[in-house]
């Protein structure tokens, strides 16, 4: 008799499972979905419904795997936001008032998020790795918003208070308007669909219009990205979003062989040997930056000639604005690759590295 | 001269000429030669500040770093009369990363004093004298207080574990650059030292070096024990005093341009006495440098293995090869006491 129960449970297993896979969707359909056509982002489906969106990740880590499925009801009122990127995102969305919690309050720069943790309006919910579980119960959110990374194990015990987890996993895309395409799929979850497909929109054609404009001229200035680290040199793999930011802004990336879309260590003797051909280095950096003192450092950079282009990460918002607006990043770069296109930027991240600096 | 210790020098030199030949990328040795010889090649202008500014002054800081962290092993197992001590067990490159802990994740990578801003390597530099000096007057200060070396080390330990958990709070609440640096600085690396700052980092050493062999006949007076030290004229408490300075000097200058190396101070005085199987300091102490020397050269060469272009951090390879050497010792203590 034992043995014949094996047999059967592996039949009816199964079974069981796609009757509750089919019940699930019947029950839950109370009208037709509408599928979110996404024209770049790759790893995300998502089908909405008057009160409700279904969304499958895709997990960019393993492309044959999922990395969350869900079904929320909409518009959410009350998220824990784990991310800068992200709060700055609702900020723009207009959505301030969806993010009722916030993790790594000393990288937010919104004064209307710092301002509603001093008087109480928005929790603080501590370190984005291990957030305070005792404030999230408190907050009782619609959703936690946090951003994945791989192996990370997720969130530990946060995940067992049965609140949906949305990864925002946006920045494993590969490619800059791939990522930024993710602001209809936020937009939605806090009612704001028509504002982020209109952002969205406009990004998506600033960005083309720029790189119409590049493809039609012949330089392509040798660009160098980054600075050596403890003897490292740790450079974007030609499968980064990075990487093809370069190309679109009309670039040369010295390291356009490096096979990955992650960073790719090198020995700093092995990048000087062919940065000395650079036009371009580009640096973003925490704090001012000092040629003199970046050669005493790493006697080999005296080899590079290039001017210095470089963005100080501790004043710039560049981190929190170009996720999902990377056509200022890209006119910012067309600046500096191709003064002669003179593409009336808004925006400028970078500056000339100068004696003076 | 001992033939044992001429066969080290041998392979000193064999392994310093391969390090300025070897590197990360691929330079033909007839280039290296003309270069070293004052040329220049002439499709690659790189290669020459790569050679004379990069390969040469970082062979001589694996070179002495080597000889300084073994030196500072031995002197502690000796003084402390405990096989397991080394330059970590006191605490004072704990002060080192405390030091530098403090600028990269809570002050930014920048600190000011007055009109002067500093900051990059050489404000690392500062900070990780600064932390692990500091730990070494408190030592000192100790050490006069606490008349056993035991309650010394017990000391060290327990100053190792504050620091660590200053720095993990410090950790906690750093931007995703201030850890990556810190991370990275923690990695260890003999190509921080430019030829800017090589003189000084090789007048530290040297001057620590020098020091320690003026310790080499207390060292073999406390072999046999402190009354009888005593008794040969032997002043503890100084040489105790002496031996924490030097050994603070070495570990404070080799942290501090090169991040933390760990097990060469601790193996290479157990690998010395294994070569030389003998406990005698005048004989002990040239050994200990030469193999500390030729370990972190070797160490240094092994670093750039892969040859996609990236290198193996320093302190993933240390350990690799002290910990075989420690759990040789401990097994063979083991078997002596019958435990």
């Amino acid at each position: 008799m034992r043995r014949l129960k094996l047999p059967l449970v592996a039949l009816l297993f199964p079974l069981a499972l796609l009757m509750a896979c089919s019940g699930n969707r019947s029950e839950g359909s109370s009208g037709q979905g509408d599928t979110l056509l996404f024209r770049h982002a790759r790893n995300l489906t998502v089908v909405t419904y008057p009160d409700r969106m279904e969304v499958t990740m895709r997990n960019p880590w393993d492309t044959t795997g999922i990395l969350g499925s869900y079904r929320l009801s909409t518009p959410i009122r009350n998220a824990a936001v784990f991310g800068s990127v992200h709060c700055a995102l609702f900020h723009e969305l207009g959505a301030d008032d969806a993010v009722g919690g916030i993790c790594d309050l000393e990288y937010i720069n919104q004064p209307e998020y710092k301002e509603g943790v001093a008087k109480g309006r928005i929790a603080n919910l501590g370190n984005s790795l291990q957030p305070n579980i005792e404030q999230i119960i408190n907050l009782n959110p619609d959703a936690l918003l946090p951003s994945p990374f791989e192996n990370s194990g997720g969130l530990g015990r946060v995940e067992r208070l049965g609140i949906p987890v949305i990864w925002c996993a946006d920045y494993m895309e590969s490619t800059p308007l791939a990522r930024a395409e993710w602001i209809r799929f936020y937009g939605r979850l806090v009612g704001k669909a028509e504002r982020a497909d209109s952002i969205f929109d406009a990004v998506e054609k600033r960005y083309q219009d720029l790189c119409s404009k590049v493809r039609n001229t012949k330089s392509r200035p040798r660009l160098l990205p980054e600075m050596p680290w403890s003897g490292q040199w740790t450079l974007p793999g030609s499968g980064s979003s990075s990487a093809k930011l370069y190309a679109d802004a009309g670039a040369e990336y010295l390291f356009a062989y490096l096979e990955g879309s992650g960073g790719i260590p090198l020995s700093t003797e092995k990048v000087v040997d062919k940065a000395v051909n650079a036009d371009i280095w580009l640096i973003k950096h925490h704090g001012k930056l000092d040629r003199r003192q970046m050669v005493a450092d790493t006697p080999l950079l005296a080899n590079i000639k290039a001017p210095i282009w470089w963005c100080d990460t501790s004043v710039s918002f560049i981190y929190e604005e170009t996720p999902f607006h990377p056509e200022r990043l890209l006119e910012s770069l067309i600046t500096i690759l191709h003064p002669e296109l003179d593409v009336d930027a808004t925006y400028n991240y970078f500056k000339l590295l100068t004696v003076e600096d | 001269m001992n033939y044992k210790l001429k066969l080290l020098t041998v392979l000193l030199a064999l392994l310093a000429v391969a390090n300025v030949l070897w590197g990360s990328l691929d330079i033909p040795v007839r280039d290296v030669w003309h270069i070293l010889c004052g040329g220049e090649v002439e499709d690659h202008p790189a290669w020459s500040i790569i050679v004379l500014q990069g390969r040469l002054p970082q062979m001589l800081t694996a070179l002495l770093t080597g000889m300084a962290l073994g030196t500072c092993g031995l002197l502690l197992q000796t003084a402390f009369r405990n096989p397991l001590a080394g330059p970590s067990i006191l605490g004072i490159d704990s002060g080192a990363n405390l030091g530098v802990a403090i600028v990269l994740l809570l002050l930014g990578g920048t600190a000011s004093i007055g009109s002067l801003t500093i900051g990059g390597h050489l404000l690392v530099i500062v900070a990780a004298m600064a932390g692990a000096l500091s730990i070494m007057s408190l030592l000192i200060i100790l050490g006069r207080l606490l008349h056993s070396g035991v309650m010394l080390l017990i000391t060290g330990v327990i100053i190792s574990y504050v620091t660590g958990s200053i720095i993990q709070l410090l950790n906690y609440s750093a931007t995703e650059q201030g850890v990556f640096s810190f991370v990275m600085w923690g990695m260890g690396n003999f190509a921080s030292v430019g030829p800017e700052r090589l003189p000084v980092f090789c007048i530290l050493c040297v001057l620590g070096l020098l020091l320690a062999l003026l310790l080499i006949k207390p060292l073999d007076a406390l072999l046999l024990g402190d009354r009888y030290a005593e008794n040969l004229g032997v002043r503890i408490g100084r040489v105790r005093q002496l031996l924490l300075l030097v050994t603070g000097l070495l570990t404070a200058t080799t942290t501090a341009f090169c991040g933390p190396i760990s097990f060469i101070g601790l193996a290479v005085p157990h690998l010395a006495r294994l070569t030389l199987g003998t406990s005698s300091h005048r004989t002990l102490m040239p050994a200990t440098m030469l193999i500390g020397a030729n370990l972190a050269l070797a160490c240094n060469l092994l670093s750039t293995l892969p040859r996609d272009g990236s290198l193996i951090p320093i302190s993933v390879i240390t350990p690799l090869i002290g910990a075989p050497v420690v759990l040789h010792v401990m097994l063979g203590q083991n078997r002596n006491t019958g435990i």
